[in-house]
């Protein structure tokens, strides 16, 4: 081959003999095999084939990392410009958390129902809830100014309920307020980005030597909870049986003097949302409601009280729009995230005793997995039923520096480490990263521990975290977990602390629910995607594993996360996108035990609940469809994030992007209608998972294709949602209704960080 | 309007024959100027994407093409600016490879100067857009039972601190984005002048005639 492979040699030509058509000066290349190219040439021909070769090797490089990201398109190129020179333009880091060194040792904690109060003791309370005039809410020692617009005994309730009314609620009362969490008994490790041992801090920030082998103990964490608790309580709820809580707002008082840290809202306001509730706007716990309407505020300042009613009724009083999970948590404006990490969350799962097709007894209806137990308070518990709340944190590291937005929320706090708070939950949201944790979390503990029985169980999952997205599967593993860090793990990597190397699916999920209740059949996956907000409802059967084999007492099953999300902004990698084969992280352990008496009867294929109707002229409200796209709004501050081009204004409802008829209607729907909404991810490399207050919906295309004609091919579609998980630049068309109240609600991203940062409109629902 | 179609004689520093005035390059002038608007443009609206405000940051390939064949002109001037300097101080000449990598230095340069000025004429306009809607904003948080209880006398709290970190953010994305248009200037002229065999000047000579 060398004979072939000219070798140049560069001659300069003296300007006197340069071959016609060259210039004085020009350099010859010439080839020895005796060919002669000019210099002109050679450059020509050097630079066009170096900008080929550039322009390729560019392409295979970034081309899968952009279609992974939703990015490969002309405006995503820039996209993904933009986030990377942002990168450099914000300053964001985080800690790294402390390694909790023996995982897998705490039971997981599983609420029990709360329970109601009593009869007597309520009719002792100074302001009375009920139906009246200034009932809905006490703002100060002279009472309310809300009433509720529809009580248990509403016309509308008889009309949909045989005339029959329902009964009046049951009541509980929340307190919210200050207290302490601790997310493991495990002593932890002070570790940096590296991996490496580091130091640990003091209550008073003096650094402390730590032993590898014993690590230190980790200090507890300051929460807002639900009466005190993190996650707060389980209200098991029943269809035709309205639940009214008080939640009433002690944040103000700090008895312990804990310190509250940077984060949280300052004001010490809150506003609860039960999601996603049919609800009246004044119970709903939304922002565009309470700034205009109730407290006129952001939120319930302390020394006030709100009853937020539940009436447990299906939208337009239809079976089929019944649900099975919902979850409450804080919605006060610009502080959801804060308020939700801090620890505002609450499990509502929600049963329907019509028929006895879902009510906690397995041996009824649907005969789904649940053993009930009635309580003499009218509360009861299921066992076999078991809601799984998912949370990712952060602890502070002692040394990495605080700073935000919001550092002025906080006067003293920001742009300084803290070395204090070591050990503690650490909340700095970023417009470039958003927030995710490094360590996850399941009702409140840290890789705790599942003890089941060899039977089926019915498991409902929430990710209750601010922005992670998890992947789960049910994995097993001959050699356990291995920390990241003991596998040379670093940075982005050490996400999740923990490792199955040789893990391997074993089970698969029986999904029958999703965020709308009961799908319509029951469906094997192999796993699925849990979204900020969203929940999933499975059946595990742990007798027998996929192949077949039986399950043995003592056999461990991993709940493994296989999507990995450096950041706030989307996966780098999951099943559906370039799967990273090592990224399995365990989550919690479930230890099979004793055999169990099991009168469930569910199987792959049951008929559970269908569907309500989509009409058969619905493309005919294509037109006139209402359209909202979000959008990364980049101002660096309070807004960076928008919908239609604007930030959140709780004054009024939004406005549409002009539709195909050329409109651009507000936000508002006569009630009792049903209309298309478009929901677009303007792009930028985000996902969003977008969340629409009040009514379930439907999705009847997503990215121009009608999915209502054939097989759906994402799994959102084969149910009703809450929650449309929009992918990079994708766009859904979705179906819902506007029933039985009026009134102002809105809709938003719920990755927290967006949502608290303006990514949310209002809209209304009108006479 | 008529563009000069010549460019300002060399000095007489040179020591070879006295030049002729020189004719303007077109092609050369073009296509650097293309080049250099294009990539700045990239930059700029990379820049309005991480940094600016939304009503600049939708469809950023359409603004891309549009935003760069408005500035053509510019560059267009720099570029010319870039070449009469090279005459004058060089040769007229820009053949031999000292002078061509000193002349599309030059040329990097100048149009580094323009591409600089757009970012910071954007950067400005961007906050010029922002300021309104954080004002919007902050007003939005505010009732008649929410005073503004971030915005304290004297301090650079609530609004004050946002438009300053705004403009800080569009400041440092203008700094690294210039920093990104001068090295992708040197490349994209280096490659150019690649592309048209190592000369600045007009195009090829007509042939001499073959001797008999």
């Amino acid at each position: 081959m060398s004979t072939s492979t000219p070798t140049p040699r560069s001659v300069t030509a003296p300007d006197a003999t340069a071959p016609a058509g060259e210039a004085p000066g020009e350099e010859l290349v010439v080839a020895s095999r005796g060919g002669v190219v000019s210099r002109r040439n050679f450059l020509r021909v050097g630079a066009a084939g170096g900008g080929l070769v550039a322009f390729y090797a560019a392409r295979s490089v970034l081309a899968p990392t952009l279609q992974q990201r939703g990015l490969l398109s002309p405006d995503g190129v820039f996209g993904a410009a933009s986030t990377a020179l942002a990168d450099g333009v914000y300053t964001e880091v985080f800690p790294t958390s402390p390694l909790i060194m023996n995982p897998f040792n705490d039971p997981l904690p599983i609420p029990k129902a709360a329970r109601p109060v009593a009869t007597a003791e309520v009719g002792a309370w100074k302001f009375q809830p009920g139906p009246g005039a200034g009932q809905q809410n006490v703002l100060s020692s002279s009472g309310g100014n809300e009433r509720h617009q529809c009580w248990s005994n509403d016309d509308r309730i008889k009309a949909s309920n045989g005339g029959v009314a329902y009964p009046d609620p049951i009541v509980y009362k929340f307190d919210v307020k200050v207290a302490q969490h601790t997310f493991t008994s495990s002593a932890v490790l002070p570790i940096n980005s590296s991996g490496q041992v580091t130091r640990a801090f003091d209550t008073k920030g003096n650094p402390v030597t730590v032993d590898p082998a014993k690590g230190v103990a980790l200090p507890p964490s300051t929460i807002y909870g639900f009466n005190g608790t993190f996650p707060g309580p389980r209200i098991n709820a029943e269809y035709g049986k309205p639940v009214l809580i008080r939640f009433e707002n002690h944040l103000d008082e700090n008895p312990l003097n804990l310190d509250r840290q940077d984060f949280g809202t300052k004001d010490f306001s809150f506003l609860t949302h039960l999601h996603n509730g049919h609800t009246a706007p004044e119970s709903d716990g939304n922002p565009h409601y309470s700034m205009r309407n109730g407290p006129k505020y952001q939120g319930y300042r302390p020394g006030q009280s709100v009853d937020n009613l539940y009436l447990n009724w299906p939208a337009g009083g239809d079976d089929r729009e019944k649900q099975s999970f919902f979850w409450f948590h804080d919605h006060r404006m610009d502080q959801t995230g804060s308020n939700v990490y801090k620890g505002l969350v609450g499990l509502y799962p929600i049963y329907d005793p019509k028929n006895g097709t879902d009510m906690g007894d397995e041996t009824k209806g649907l005969r789904l997995p649940g053993v009930r137990t009635d309580n003499s308070d009218g509360s009861f518990d299921v066992e076999y039923d078991i809601p799984l709340a998912l949370y990712d944190c952060r602890l502070d590291d002692g040394v990495t520096t605080h700073h935000d937005i919001h550092d002025a929320d906080f006067p003293g706090t920001g742009n300084k480490a803290h070395p204090e708070w070591w050990g503690k939950t650490f909340f700095k949201h970023f417009p470039n990263h958003g927030f995710v944790g490094d360590i996850f979390t399941v009702n409140g503990a840290a890789y705790p521990t599942l003890e089941v029985k060899r039977r089926k169980y019915r498991l409902r999952f929430l990710d209750a975290s601010i922005a992670r997205i998890y992947e789960l599967k049910l994995m097993s593993s001959t050699q356990g977990p291995k920390s990241a860090m003991s596998l040379g793990m670093k940075d982005d990597d050490l996400h999740g602390q923990w490792r199955i190397p040789d893990g391997q699916q074993c089970m698969k999920w029986l999904q029958v629910a999703s965020d709308g209740g009961l799908v319509p059949f029951a469906f094997t996956r192999d796993s699925f995607e849990l979204w900020p907000a969203k929940r999933r409802e499975f059946v595990v059967d742990f007798t027998r594993y996929q192949d077949g084999s039986p399950t043995k007492k003592g056999d461990v099953i991993y709940l493994t996360n296989v999507m990995k999300m450096p950041n706030g902004r989307m996966w780098s990698n999951s099943s559906r996108f370039s799967p990273d084969p090592a990224y399995k992280v365990p989550i919690m352990k479930i230890v099979i035990g004793d055999d169990a008496p099991d009168n469930s009867n569910i199987y792959e294929g049951k008929p559970l609940r269908s569907m309500p109707p989509l009409p058969g002229n619905w493309k005919t409200l294509m037109d006139n469809r209402l359209i909202f796209e979000v959008q990364r709004g980049s101002a660096g501050g309070e807004t960076e994030w928008l919908i239609n081009g604007k930030p959140f204004d709780p004054s009024g409802p939004e406005t549409s992007l002009k539709n195909p008829a050329g409109k651009s209607p507000l936000a508002q729907q006569k009630m009792g209608s049903f209309n298309l909404w478009e929901i677009r991810n303007g792009g930028g490399g985000w996902v969003h998972p977008f969340h629409l207050h009040m009514e379930e919906h439907r999705v009847v295309m997503r990215n121009g294709r009608d999915v209502t004609l054939s097989s759906p091919g994402h799994p959102d579609d084969l149910s009703r949602e809450d929650l449309v998980a929009l992918d990079p630049s994708e766009s859904t068309i979705i179906y819902r209704g506007f029933r039985d109240f009026t009134g102002p609600y809105v809709a938003h991203c719920h990755n927290l960080a967006h949502e608290d940062h303006a990514m949310m409109f209002g809209w209304e629902i009108t006479p | 309007m008529t563009l000069s179609s010549t460019l300002p004689a060399p000095t007489a520093v040179d020591a070879g024959p006295r030049p002729r005035r020189g004719r303007i390059p077109w092609p050369t002038v073009l296509l650097l100027a293309a080049l250099l608007a294009f990539a700045d443009g990239f930059w700029l609206t990379t820049t309005q994407g991480a940094v600016g405000a939304i009503e600049r940051a939708q469809s950023p390939f359409a603004a891309w093409l549009r935003d760069s064949a408005l500035s053509l002109p510019l560059f267009a001037l720099a570029v010319l600016a870039a070449l009469a300097v090279a005459r004058r101080r060089l040769r007229p000449e820009l053949r031999r490879p000292r002078r061509v990598v000193a002349t599309a230095l030059l040329v990097a340069a100048a149009g580094s100067l323009v591409g600089t000025a757009e970012l910071v004429a954007s950067a400005a306009y961007d906050y010029a857009l922002q300021v309104p809607q954080l004002e919007a904003m902050h007003a939005a948080h505010i009732t008649a039972s929410s005073p503004a209880e971030v915005d304290r006398p004297g301090q650079c709290t609530g609004l004050c601190d946002q438009e300053r970190l705004t403009l800080a953010a569009d400041e440092r994305a203008a700094r690294y984005a210039a920093a990104g248009v001068l090295v992708t200037n040197v490349v994209v002229v280096g490659w150019g002048v690649a592309l048209l065999g190592g000369r600045l000047d007009d195009g090829p000579r007509r042939r001499s005639p073959r001797p008999a």
